[in-house]
């Protein structure tokens, strides 16, 4: 029987810092309570001697759970059998190869379109060194090296006959995209991190070669459909979109060279639209492959033009797409064909072109400004799906592109490579179909029931003829031990097999079985850090058949789901061969332990109680849970909508009186202290008849109103006969803005981290409902018009000379403290500040104005003694005109009135007296006006009119 | 403003102190005599004791419009209650503690301010914690309401991140105010001093005084004028904690450690401490980085509650009932004031937690005991919810005068725990190990968010002995595991008169076990 042996260590979780078990009496008692069922010593445990080669097959569940087990179990045994599809040549009973649902082969039907020759070769020469942990065995085991090397010459030009190779250029771009996917969406999880250092662990599936193997185009057609070459869902896939499988395709072919197919020339230069290059002086010049954007070294600024050859075979109409960011362009000897013009981002423009069969002389022209940049130029016509340019295009212009290199099939070795895959056993494995129908097998072998231990392809040094695994020790001697014993797996024992078999436990766990290797644990991403491990880690499978309905785990199963939108690894679909996963599943969890209540009310009344229910008044699960396309006002956990799609109702009428039983760790709360409710007056205070109408509203899915407390209202502050100060974050003035909003509306936010006016505007004060519903998350901006920012950086500041640029550093460090501020007798604020020994009063006063109320600042400055050199007030950035006629007013950026009122006290007689200050210091403009210091004291008077 | 003196008073003695009301209400408890007992018993047989028997709770009337969502609460000499909100006004509320509470009357003394979480008046002045800073506030012109708010100290960063909360203490013995300071976006420290722990001295000065914290509840001292703060379950926090801020420590995040590169931390508080290894325990590490303080309490995540928050100690000899001496908190998911014990083994304070009462209103944020033993509760559930359902709450609570039978404190011993019980337990149901049930378990110290309980341990009890008074059974336990919690319930114990405990469980940070010979000394 069975087959699970003790975990020493939930790798997740119980890790002691040095990596040693943790081993707590308690917790082992657990663990073999739990597993006493599943748990079999069967007999004397022997010595672990796996020395065989590094190079044995890596199956992801038997490293993990099987290969250090100190004595053989069935369970890893079984596992091999699927796996390595045994029963493919030695057949099996009906009901076993049902149990195993044994791992196909590759199809190889088109295999000529995907896999190169050259690698094609190699593998069969060698599979274990071409690629280790494969699990295909050497089938040409005792032949001589000239006669081994033939036969693998005739079967790579059979394989080679049945497509032709298409290449394209990995482009920076995508590698950069498909670097970020490939670690985040659950690649990783099987095959390892890919990036440079990244230990490569036991229990992945290794990726050895795979840059020699495939093209970019053939490995995009696998990642988006795998099952159609994997047809046994151990590949599943990822439900990849857009350009999703190209991009990982790209990152994981980052290394493919390619011959050099463009001359290009780059420039530097701020354009709006693209400049003519001829025109141009070239900074940099050379070959690439492909339209790489990379050889200018550049982000931003700079313009790219490539040159090559198009050769058409076929007359017809040709589509070419620029796609870019910024602007491009595609030309045919020098004719514009499609212009994708100006700043944007990323967009397509196609132009149609007729052509004659002829060579053509192509100019692509690129350039950036900033933000990012992307450049993809693609082409249809004849005959010709629509595909990258670069994998049609050369220099020579006498070669045909793309067949510089290529593998030339002999119609003879092909046909001999035909019998020899139907005699040597690898038609009893893959499919090969030709005109519809699969390639029969030659090779014949006795049936499962018949094999002897230890013998045959189990033995120790495999005979010659009979196909090579390099099984390890450990492998062998589970192999053997399964042989031994014909009993059937039952199904409770099919479960944990299954989901060893998909590799299912690299996410999950299920009883104390699999979850997240420690190893792999940074490979799961959130983008809502603050769920915690619950928004990251894929959930637990414990009890999942209680808790979904049986069609939504089948449907999760063989489709995928992707229900967790914070949860950056995605559920893949595993295709219809998981799904009789679901079934069992269900049988050995669904519980029916719940009175579900009937509630005497029309259905429309017990929707609104449910919708009360969800609301703020009532259980807050919009705190949490978003509705359909609404956030909610806390974390945005799983929309509230699909619940009822996907549970089942007596599961979570358990689950809502204490989540804590079902999801160990949840952040959900218990609404249901000890199965009472927290709201006795709804529905004669029953827990399971508010827990009723709860299900009936969500089983409204998207038609569902939204709860209150969901949809946030504008919280409009209105002065009344005094000023309203808000105290908050606000855009452009800063986190430690003070906005006051005057009865005169007239409205200010005065930045204290500067010290200095930030903004000022007309009408509507602010909204306060961005901070005073839900956490207050962001910068506010201020509700009304006119918004008018003022000078940025510090107010004040003592100058070497006039051509020394405005200090750039932080109030604190130019030596500020703010002092915080008084209200005057009409509560308006005077603001307070200290520079070095000066100390500040900043007063701002509404005063009447056409059509709206402008302002009057007082700046009030008190000084034991003068400070040495002028202290200048920055009063205004932009263009600064002076008004005619007037002394101390200028008109700033054609909008603001700034005027400067004389004071009786600073007029004449003052110390330093300067004049007003315009001038122009790295490309900026500014008005700086002397502070006069008379006894320690200085008062400037501007008014504000915009 | 709470009496200092009695803050300087050792612990031991404040035992003795505590015990007097509890021996006079057992006296009279037997003086009643055993006619009394058996109308009681048949009474407890109808009714188990409640909560709201010992303590009630009563609500303060608040104005049709006004939104006091109370992040702090102070009682000023007057008599009149500072109420300070999210939304950035102070509210006075006029005889809070009136005998009818719903005479208690309220107006506002500012608006304007920044999330103030934190209230302390002194010298005629209120000082308020905001968000970016420490200011001052003060009615000049005497119409009650404030006209100059001065900044008394802006030296910590903020940099727009709604986490990034201030909390502010009451004075300590020198009078500065400590300002616990939430990480930028709860998680990493992207402005100086976010997780960290500062304290203002009188004259404004900023004093860099404890590293490593994540998420501040709230903050205050204990009796011996220690102050604590209490931290929330996430990044290098398996569970929610109350924590010792002892000067010069770190805290167990280590986020917050590029500031150590500041020259004023340099100063205060030397070179950074090693970082912590993530994955491993809470007391494996605190033997590696001496700096690092261990939680003093940890509250078990979803038993005791989710969001520690704000801390009163009951400094009021009495009045507040038989917990003297004992901190309060709050947790403001579970609507609750939990209760905490602590006790200084090897140099750190430990102890353990009890369920105190629940039901407030809405989420238990700020807390404040007067010294005549009524303690305020105020509440919020704005952006994080809670099981009291109204959306900001202003509470009172006073003792009843009946004393409850609860465990009054559970203390560590070499062998085992000492369990103090508030009145004399049946000694044949106490006697029996049976009565108790005690499994041990630990937290993850980790980077990633939280922790479930992990290395559970199943101690065995070998003897349970009652004391001679009744109060105390000492619990002779086998297995006792050094730097796990251990969560004891005390389901079979009955009082003398029969009666269940009022909360039966009890869960002991058990950091460090007691050498022989230190149990012995106290």
């Amino acid at each position: 029987m069975r087959v699970y042996r003790l975990w020493k260590r939930s790798p997740r979780f119980l890790c002691s810092p040095a990596g040693r078990p943790v081993s707590s009496p308690g917790r082992l008692a657990a663990c073999c309570l739990l597993l006493a069922g599943l748990l079999q010593t069967t007999g004397p445990a022997t010595a672990a001697d796996d020395t065989s080669a590094p190079t044995h097959p890596k199956i992801p569940g038997f490293e993990r759970f099987f290969a250090d087990a100190e004595t053989p179990t069935r369970g890893g045994g079984l596992l091999l059998l699927g796996e390595l599809n045994c029963t493919s040549c030695h057949a099996a009973s009906q009901e076993l190869a049902t149990t195993l649902l044994p791992r196909q082969a590759p199809v190889l039907t088109e295999v000529g379109t995907r896999v190169r020759p050259e690698y094609l070769r190699k593998y069969l020469l060698d599979p274990r060194a071409t690629r280790p942990g494969s699990t295909m065995p050497d089938v040409f085991t005792g032949l001589s090296q000239a006669e081994r090397t033939r036969r693998v010459e005739a079967l790579t030009h059979f394989l080679a006959s049945t497509g032709t190779v298409r290449d394209e250029v990995p482009v920076a771009v995508a590698v950069a995209r498909g670097e970020v996917l490939f670690h985040r969406v659950g690649c990783a999880v099987c095959h390892g991190s890919q990036r440079d250092g990244a230990a490569q662990l036991e229990t992945s599936v290794p990726l050895t070669g795979i840059a020699e193997k495939y093209s970019i185009p053939g490995l995009t057609a696998f990642l988006q459909n795998p099952h159609a070459v994997r047809p046994s869902g151990r590949m599943p896939s990822l439900n990849l979109v857009d350009t999703e499988a190209g991009d990982i395709a790209a990152y994981l072919l980052r290394d493919i060279k390619v011959t050099p197919n463009v001359e290009y020339t780059w420039y530097t230069g701020d354009w709006q639209t693209l400049p003519d290059f001829s025109q141009l002086k070239p900074e940099g010049a050379g070959k690439a492959a492909g339209f790489d954007l990379s050889v200018s070294g550049k982000q931003n600024n700079h313009g790219v033009r490539f040159k090559s050859y198009l050769p058409i075979e076929a007359d017809g109409e040709y589509t070419f797409h620029a796609g870019s960011d910024d602007g491009s362009r595609i030309a045919l000897n020098d004719h514009t064909v499609v212009l994708n013009d100006g700043l944007h981002p990323f967009t397509f423009r196609s132009g149609k072109v007729k052509l004659h069969p002829g060579l053509y002389y192509l100019t692509v022209d690129f350039f950036q400004g900033g933000g990012g940049q992307e450049l993809r130029i693609e082409y249809e016509g004849p005959g010709i799906s629509r595909r990258p340019l670069s994998s049609a295009i050369t220099l020579d212009k006498k070669a045909t592109p793309g067949m510089e290199n290529r593998f030339k099939v002999s119609k003879t070795l092909a046909a001999e490579g035909r019998q020899i895959f139907q005699q040597s056993g690898c038609a009893s494995c893959h499919q090969l179909n030709e005109g519809g129908s699969r390639l029969k097998s030659q090779l014949a072998a006795r049936p499962l029931a018949e094999l002897n231990t230890g013998r045959g392809c189990l033995a120790e040094n495999v005979p010659a003829g009979l196909p090579a695994w390099s099984l390890s020790a450990a492998q062998r001697k589970s192999l053997d031990h399964v042989l031994k014993s014909a009993e059937s797996l039952q199904p409770v024992q099919r479960i944990p097999h299954l989901l060893t078999t998909f590799n299912c436990f690299a996410c999950h766990q299920r009883g104390e079985i699999g979850g997240v290797e420690q190893a792999r644990n940074d490979l799961f991403e959130t983008t809502i850090p603050e769920m915690g491990d619950e928004g990251r880690i894929p959930p637990t499978l414990e009890g999942v058949g209680d808790k979904l309905n049986a069609a939504w785990l089948k449907h999760v199963l063989d489709s995928g789901a992707n229900d967790r939108p914070y949860m950056l690894t995605r559920m893949p679909k595993f295709g219809a061969q998981a799904a009789t996963l679901a079934k069992l599943l269900t049988a050995a969890d669904e519980q029916t332990l719940a009175e579900i209540p009937v509630i005497d009310q029309p259905e429309l009344r017990v929707q609104a109680i449910g919708r009360h229910l969800a609301g703020d008044k009532g259980l807050s699960c919009i705190k949490c849970h978003y509705v359909g396309r609404i956030a909610a006002t806390g974390i945005q956990a799983m929309d509230l909508t699909t619940m009822t799609r996907r549970l089942r109702e007596d599961w979570f009428q358990r689950y809502m009186i204490n989540p804590q039983v079902y999801r160990r760790g949840t952040r959900m709360p218990s609404a249901f202290p000890g199965g009472r409710t927290i709201l006795p007056d709804i529905l004669d205070d029953r827990a399971d008849a508010q827990l009723r109408a709860l299900w009936v509203y969500l089983e409204m899915g998207n038609q569902a109103p939204v709860p209150s407390g969901m949809l946030q209202q504008a919280i409009v502050l209105v002065p009344g006969d005094e000023p309203i100060i808000y105290r908050n974050f606000i855009e452009n003035a800063g986190p430690r803005a003070i906005a006051v909003g005057y009865p005169e509306r007239a409205n200010l936010a005065w930045d204290a981290d500067y010290m200095r006016p930030a903004l000022i505007w007309h009408n509507a004060f602010i909204d306060a409902s961005r901070h005073w519903t839900g956490r207050g998350q962001g910068f506010e901006r201020p509700l009304g018009d006119h918004v008018l920012a003022l000078p940025a950086g510090v107010p004040l500041a003592v100058l070497p000379d006039e051509e020394t640029a405005w200090p750039a550093e932080p109030a604190a460090e130019a030596g500020y403290r703010f002092l915080g501020y008084r209200l005057d007798e009409h509560r308006r604020p005077v603001f307070r500040y200290r520079l070095a020994e000066i100390e500040v009063e900043d007063h701002f006063v509404p005063e009447p104005g056409q059509p709206d109320a402008g302002f009057r600042r007082t700046i009030t400055l008190k000084s034991p003694r003068a400070p040495s050199g002028t202290l200048w007030l920055r009063a205004a950035v932009g263009k600064v005109e002076p008004e005619e006629g007037v002394t101390g007013s200028w008109l700033i950026d054609g909008v603001l009135r700034l005027q400067q009122k004389q004071h009786a006290d600073t007029a004449d007689g003052a110390e330093n007296a300067r004049e007003p200050l315009r001038r122009t210091v790295d490309g900026k403009t500014e008005l700086l006006l002397p502070v006069r210091f008379t006894d320690g004291k200085a008062t400037l008077v501007l008014t504000y009119h915009w | 403003m709470p009496d200092t003196v009695f803050r300087r008073i050792s612990p031991r003695f404040q035992r003795i102190l505590r015990t007097v009301p509890v021996l006079t209400g057992s006296l009279a408890l037997l003086l009643c005599g055993s006619l009394l007992a058996a109308e009681d018993a048949a009474k407890a047989a109808q009714k188990p004791p409640a909560e709201s028997d010992y303590y009630p709770i009563v609500s303060l009337p608040v104005p049709e419009g006004v939104v006091l969502e109370s992040g702090a609460l102070e009682l000023l000499a007057d008599g009149r209650l500072a109420v300070s909100t999210r939304r950035g006004e102070i509210w006075l509320v006029d005889q809070p503690l009136a005998e009818d509470a719903s005479t208690a009357t309220m107006k506002r003394f500012a608006h304007g301010l920044h999330e103030v979480l934190g209230l302390e008046s002194r010298d005629g002045w209120l000082y308020a914690t905001q968000r970016g800073e420490l200011s001052r506030l003060k009615d000049t012109s005497g119409d009650g309401r404030a006209d100059v708010f001065e900044t008394v100290n802006a030296g910590w960063g903020i940099t727009g991140d709604y986490h990034e909360y201030a909390f502010g203490s009451k004075a300590d013995a020198e009078g500065n105010l400590w300002v616990t300071l939430c990480l930028t976006g709860s998680f990493s420290s992207q402005a100086p001093y976010r997780g960290w722990c500062v304290r203002i001295t009188p004259e404004g000065k900023l004093i860099p005084t404890c590293s490593g914290l994540r998420s501040p509840g709230g903050v205050g001292a204990n009796a011996a004028g220690d102050m604590f703060y209490t931290d929330n379950q996430g990044p290098w926090n398996g569970t929610c904690s109350l924590k010792w801020l002892r000067k010069g420590s770190f805290q167990g995040h280590p986020g917050g450690n590029r500031w150590y590169d500041l020259p004023a931390v340099t100063e205060a508080m030397g070179a950074a401490p090693v970082e912590p290894e993530s994955g491993s325990r809470i007391m494996v590490e605190a033997k590696k980085i001496p700096e690092y303080e261990p939680p003093a309490i940890l509250f078990p995540y979803k038993k005791m509650g989710q969001s520690a928050s704000g801390i009163v100690c009951d400094t009021t000899e009495g009045k507040f009932g038989p917990f003297a001496g004992q901190m309060f908190v709050g947790d403001q998911t579970y609507s609750t004031i939990m209760r905490c014990s602590l006790e200084k083994v090897r140099g750190h304070y430990q102890g353990a937690c009890y369920p105190f009462r629940s039901g407030f209103g809405s989420g238990v944020l700020a807390l404040e005991l007067s010294p005549e033993g009524t303690l305020f509760a105020g509440g919020t559930n704005r952006g994080w919810g809670s099981r009291g359902t109204k959306p900001f709450s202003l509470e009172r609570m006073q003792w009843s005068g009946k004393v409850p039978f609860e465990i009054l404190e559970m203390r560590a011993r070499p062998d085992g725990f000492e369990l103090e019980f508030t009145r004399p337990v049946d000694p044949e149901t106490a006697a029996r190990p049976e009565s108790w049930q005690l499994g041990t378990y630990t937290y993850i110290y980790q980077s990633s968010y939280g922790s479930p309980e992990v290395d559970h341990t199943q101690p065995v009890i070998r003897q349970a002995q009652v004391a001679a008074d009744g109060k105390t059974v000492t619990l002779t336990v086998e297995g006792l595991q050094e730097g796990h919690v251990h969560e004891l319930h005390a389901t079979g114990v009955r009082s003398a008169e029969g009666q269940p405990l009022l909360h039966t469980e009890a869960y002991y940070n058990l950091n460090y076990i007691p050498a022989a010979e230190q149990a012995a000394a106290e």
